[in-house]
């Protein structure tokens, strides 16, 4: 009985974990995309825009 | 600077065309119309298809004739085709169509292959047909939204594999350098669809339409949920954020909002939704740190679901005029708003409290609905009629179809919707109601279940709306085919892509990734994986996530026999089989359920909709006869009741051709069957229907021995009472 209550409470670590690295990640990718010139995101955001010669008209 | 210049030079660097070269080479080819129209045509054929049944279950829920009487019309199995239909007929085409002509027009190249987006429509189509047969004569593995048997799973694996190469191939051979964010929601649909596909799909087959899920009880509850919450994820969401961005963008003729936005939701959208599954077991017999994970991460999915719906309405800002006129933008609008609202809602669901009241209650399907004629209807919709004029080269139709195609369409969510939300909140209030003396109010399951029949019907009447709209739609769309022509292949012209265009230096970590996407692609199944792994592993590997419980035998083969028939008429779809530890449930139907008591339950069968009372402790409730009268015609024992009846049960032999291959796959599988129990089995199993006939006799029921119900009765009567007898003989 006791081995398994050890056990449910090193399991807390799991959540945790999980948590450290979500934030991480989510710093990194924030800050990445946040120095991007503005420029180029615009460029980015055109895209579907671009209409070649043939493409009908919206 | 020179205007003329800069506006040269920017969309050289979009294109990828070298600056500086001038007489650039444009390369010309053609768009494949055929396929997306074809997917286009398939999704709202078997849209239409889909609803009926669901128009049909509706009616089945609270009309018991309206099962029809037979076994292949009941809702046990009427219920799962519907979901499948919609789900990956209705929605599955839809995806595959908007894929196939944003994705084409957003790399400026033909799909890769021809011949692979052939095989992929067809072969999916098939998949639908055989989906359709089988659940229908009760071939099924119980699990939500999977329960398609192994067979099938090969031939999904198979097109999805088709469909991957296929997508990949096209982005290879892109004249864009860029990837747009919507193909970056196609990519992370693929990848993780096969995953959580393959994960879920790991099964021991006994026969050619049967298996049994190598996990059991809690893991396989786990495993189910982990899957079923990122279907939503990854086949009702990310792929529509991805058709998003493409196809609102379109309409609105004005770019996303926000691109920084468009990335960082994606990436916290694909990473905190994986974890969010066990929010579908709150309370369960699931481990507790485990639904902890899940509430949490459930919260924090709020963020990137707002994040996406912002930005799409946002992206509308400033056209909102046009918005009144155009029945694209008025679809897109609703859908995204719905959008909003259901992943609001998600969350709270999530909550402890609030979940301990919602779950298993018509609160369940209210959520879903939302999303499911809100988001995914609405979009597809909206869609379609901005993309069926332009590959038939035509005008759609009428706009005032379509505007009466969107009310019908509201119309039809609020009068689904509403009642569900006001029974859901009557009955889950009414079931966990006490008196001054500490007795539960309506001790009968079936006394608050009458109290919402009325909602019942109202929600009839609003899927009824919903699909007329439909119907309506689909008319439209069909003349606006017959007055155009289809561009089968629409010819476009295009620089060639040339490598390494971009040289100003500014390689910035993300364009490097959307230019390998097989990186990409690897990047973001790490990013899934870690979360799916650090959520299933230790249920896994830890022995004491699981505690035994020393009273908990295997199943008998008569039992094991009834317990397949159980899974065959789909009796969970409005049974649960997990009594959640609160004073009401405990009060209601006995000891709550231990994680222990499942350990042998290949699938676990808990369920996740109470229509029915839970079964979990209903052995020895009642005489065998009880069980005999009741599936018979349930009225006879429970005066008002609007489970169907099942009187072939009562006629239908018991098949025990496969029972010594039952009983060695669960031995496979870890069941404690002893060596060559199997060539017994059948000898047991005589006997204990023997026994359970000579019981039936005395109450003045006669009935031969090898009839399905005896094998049902085994079963329901042997529920729970593991736990039950232990205590008894404790005390
Ligand atoms: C459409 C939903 C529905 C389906 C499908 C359904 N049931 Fe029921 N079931 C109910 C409802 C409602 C009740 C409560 C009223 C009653 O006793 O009939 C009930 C009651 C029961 C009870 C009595 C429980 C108790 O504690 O009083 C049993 C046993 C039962 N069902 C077994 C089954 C089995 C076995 C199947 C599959 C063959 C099945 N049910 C399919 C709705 C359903």
């Amino acid at each position: 009985m006791r081995h398994f209550l050890e056990n449910v409470t090193g399991l807390e670590i799991y959540p945790l974990i999980s948590f450290v690295i979500f934030i991480v990640f989510f710093v990194w990718v924030t800050l990445r995309v946040a120095t991007r010139s503005r420029r180029e995101v615009a460029e980015m955001s055109q895209i579907p825009l671009l209409e070649s010669n043939h493409e009908s008209k919206a | 600077m020179n205007d003329t210049i800069q506006l040269e030079r920017q969309t050289q660097r979009i294109e990828g065309i070298a600056p500086g070269k001038s007489g650039v080479n444009y390369e010309n080819f053609n768009y494949d119309n055929r396929t997306v129209y074809w997917f286009a045509a398939a999704s709202i054929f078997w849209g239409l298809v889909g609803m009926l049944v669901g128009l049909l279950v509706a009616l089945q829920i609270f009309i018991p004739e309206m099962n029809l009487g037979t076994e292949f019309t009941t809702f046990g199995r009427t219920r799962p085709l519907h979901t499948n239909a919609v789900i990956f007929a209705f929605v599955g085409n839809a995806i595959f169509a908007g894929v196939y002509y944003s994705m084409q027009r957003l790399l400026k190249t033909r799909m890769f292959s021809d011949l692979l987006s052939k095989l992929h429509f067809f072969l999916w189509q098939g998949i639908i047909v055989a989906a359709a047969v089988t659940l229908l004569a009760g071939i099924t593995t119980s699990h939500e939204y999977a329960e398609l048997e192994w067979p099938i799973d090969i031939a999904i694996t198979v097109v999805w594999v088709i469909f991957g190469v296929n997508m990949i191939g096209t982005i290879l051979r892109r004249r864009v350098h860029h990837m747009y964010v919507a193909i970056w929601f196609y990519l992370a649909t693929f990848v993780t669809v096969a995953v959580l596909h393959i994960v879920n799909s790991i099964e021991l087959p006994i026969s050619f339409l049967k298996s049994y899920y190598v996990y059991s009880g809690v893991q396989d509850a786990l495993v189910q949920w982990w899957y079923g919450h990122n279907a939503v994820a990854f086949f009702l969401t990310t792929p529509y954020l991805g058709l998003m961005y493409y196809f609102l963008v379109k309409a609105a003729n004005r770019p996303v909002y926000s691109y920084r936005l468009s990335i960082v939701h994606f990436w916290s959208l694909i990473f905190l939704y994986i974890w969010a599954g066990p929010h579908h077991l709150l309370y369960t017999a699931l481990p507790d740190w485990a639904q902890s994970l899940g509430t949490v991460f459930s919260v924090m999915l709020i963020a990137p679901s707002w994040g996406g719906m912002i930005n799409g309405l946002l992206t509308l800002r400033g056209a909102w005029d046009r918005v009144r006129q155009d029945p694209v933008l008025k679809f897109f609008v609703v859908g995204v708003t719905c959008y909003g609202m259901a992943t609001f809602e998600g969350p709270m669901l999530s909550l402890k409290n609030v979940n301990a009241i919602a779950h298993y209650t018509d609160w369940i399907p209210a959520h879903v609905h939302v999303g499911a004629l809100g988001w995914n209807g609405f979009l597809t919709f909206g869609i379609f009629y901005w993309m069926f004029p332009r590959i038939f080269g035509t005008k759609l139709y009428s706009t005032r179809l379509a505007n009466a195609h969107f009310w019908m369409g509201v119309l039809g969510i609020v009068f689904w919707a509403v009642p569900m939300y006001f029974a859901g909140f009557t009955q889950g209030l009414m079931l966990k109601e006490f008196t001054a003396d500490g007795v539960l109010r309506y001790p009968n399951f079936l006394q608050t279940l009458l109290q919402v029949v009325p909602m019942y019907a109202i929600r009839a009447i609003g899927g009824a709306i919903y699909l007329s709209g439909f119907v309506v739609g689909a008319y439209n769309l069909y003349m606006t085919v017959k007055s155009g022509k289809l561009v089968a292949d629409e010819a476009d012209s295009h620089p060639a892509l040339v490598p390494d265009a971009y040289h100003d230096g500014k390689y910035a970590w993300h364009r490097v990734l959307e230019r390998k996407p097989v990186v990409f692609g690897l990047l973001t199944t790490v990013v899934i994986l870690i979360g799916g792994l650090i959520e299933l592993t230790p249920t896994f590997l830890i022995k004491s996530n699981v505690p035994t419980i020393a009273s908990v035998k295997p199943y008998t083969p008569l039992e094991l026999e009834g317990r397949d028939i159980y899974i065959g008429e789909g009796c969970l779809a409005c049974h649960s089989q997990m009594v959640r530890p609160f004073r009401s449930e405990t009060e209601r139907y006995g000891e709550y359920s231990k994680a222990g008591e499942y350990v042998y339950d290949h699938p676990f069968l808990w369920g996740s909709k109470r229509t029915g009372p839970d079964l979990h402790r209903v052995g020895g409730k009642y005489s065998d006869s009880w069980h005999y009268n009741h599936m018979e015609n349930p009225v006879s024992m429970s005066p008002g009741s609007i489970m169907p009846p099942y009187p072939w049960l009562l006629e239908k032999d018991l098949d025990v051709s496969m029972t010594a291959e039952k009983i060695k796959a669960m031995r496979k599988l870890g069941v404690p069957y002893a060596e060559g129990y199997e060539n017994r089995a059948l000898e047991d199993l005589n006997k204990q229907a023997a026994e359970i006939q000579a019981r039936l006799q005395k109450d003045g029921i006669q009935t031969p021995a090898n009839k399905e119900i005896i094998a049902l009765i085994a079963y329901l009567q042997r529920l729970g009472t593991d736990v039950k007898l232990a205590q008894q003989t404790q005390n």
